[in-house]
């Protein structure tokens, strides 16, 4: 089981990192898009390796091995540019436990170099219960 | 294309169909970072108790995402999009999944901001249930 004592915490803020043109092209032509703008989903790329640190946490208690992605929302509160340096800041904001499994909620703050807000991005996690079948099983 | 006054709710405002392939999850492993092995390998995911490789749900929802960005032009206009996986789209070796999104108008707001509902379905599986994305004006 999750800790619930985490619920709430936020993580220190990741070390600011470049949207680089490579890497927005390489997220882009994996999905087979083309043009200039940035993929709508690229945050993910950036937010989900700032929660690692969760994962590697014993005292949390995430095997990763159990774990489904539920549900993905991003807020862009200003389209992102190649070039931005942003920093993620990951708050636990809920877990809750549904017939044995959990639901873990977390929400990132992505902000620029100046602090100023870029995205929201909320990702709910389906952690399988201990002693259940293999995660796809019911589906 | 994308003038407001053609837009009300109800009409849909683009379908699109994909076909996904394994070589695409592996190009998108690499560029997302998830490198889960659901995603590329058969003995892994039927391990985890799938009938065989399953695209990362992200990778379903970045199509989803590009068929926004191709009727509207861009993806900087979207300013909200959330997915709930529901269902897993399985990737034979073999030819791939085709994944159709449908993208229907739900409400157009006063500032213009478009509100659509996405239809994602892989066969007679809704795969991403609900989706929805907000188009700036």
């Amino acid at each position: 089981m999750l800790n619930q004592g985490y619920v709430g915490r936020e993580l220190p803020a990741t070390e600011p990192v470049e949207v680089t043109a490579e890497s927005v092209a390489a997220f882009a032509a994996a999905l087979g898009q083309s043009g200039d703008a940035i993929p709508s989903t690229y945050l993910i790329s950036l937010t989900l390796p700032a929660a690692d640190v969760l994962i590697d946490d014993p005292d949390f208690g995430l095997d990763f091995s159990r774990v489904l992605h539920r549900e993905q929302r991003f807020q862009h509160h200003r389209p992102l540019k190649v070039g931005d340096r942003v920093s993620c800041v990951v708050t636990v904001d809920g877990i809750k436990v549904v017939a044995g499994n959990e639901l873990l909620s977390l929400r990132t703050e992505v902000v620029d170099a100046v602090a100023s807000p870029v995205a929201t991005v909320w990702t709910t996690l389906f952690v399988a219960a201990e002693q259940s079948a293999p995660v796809g099983a019911d589906k | 294309m994308t003038s407001a006054a053609t837009v009300t709710a109800g009409g849909t405002l683009f379908e699109r169909e994909f076909t996904i392939r394994r070589a695409d999850l592996v190009a998108y492993a690499h560029a997302s970072g998830d490198h889960n092995p659901i995603h590329l390998d058969d003995e892994a995911a039927r391990s985890a108790g799938l009938p065989g490789v399953i695209a990362h749900g992200m990778y379903t929802m970045g199509l989803a995402a590009r068929a926004v960005a191709e009727w509207a032009g861009t993806s900087d206009r979207v300013t909200e999009l959330t997915a709930r996986f529901a269902k897993p789209v399985v990737v034979p070796a073999e030819g791939g999944a085709s994944v159709t999104v449908v993208g229907v108008v739900r409400k157009v707001a006063e500032s213009g901001d478009i509100e659509v509902t996405m239809t994602v379905t892989c066969g007679t599986d809704k795969v991403l249930a609900p989706a929805r994305v907000t188009i700036a004006a």
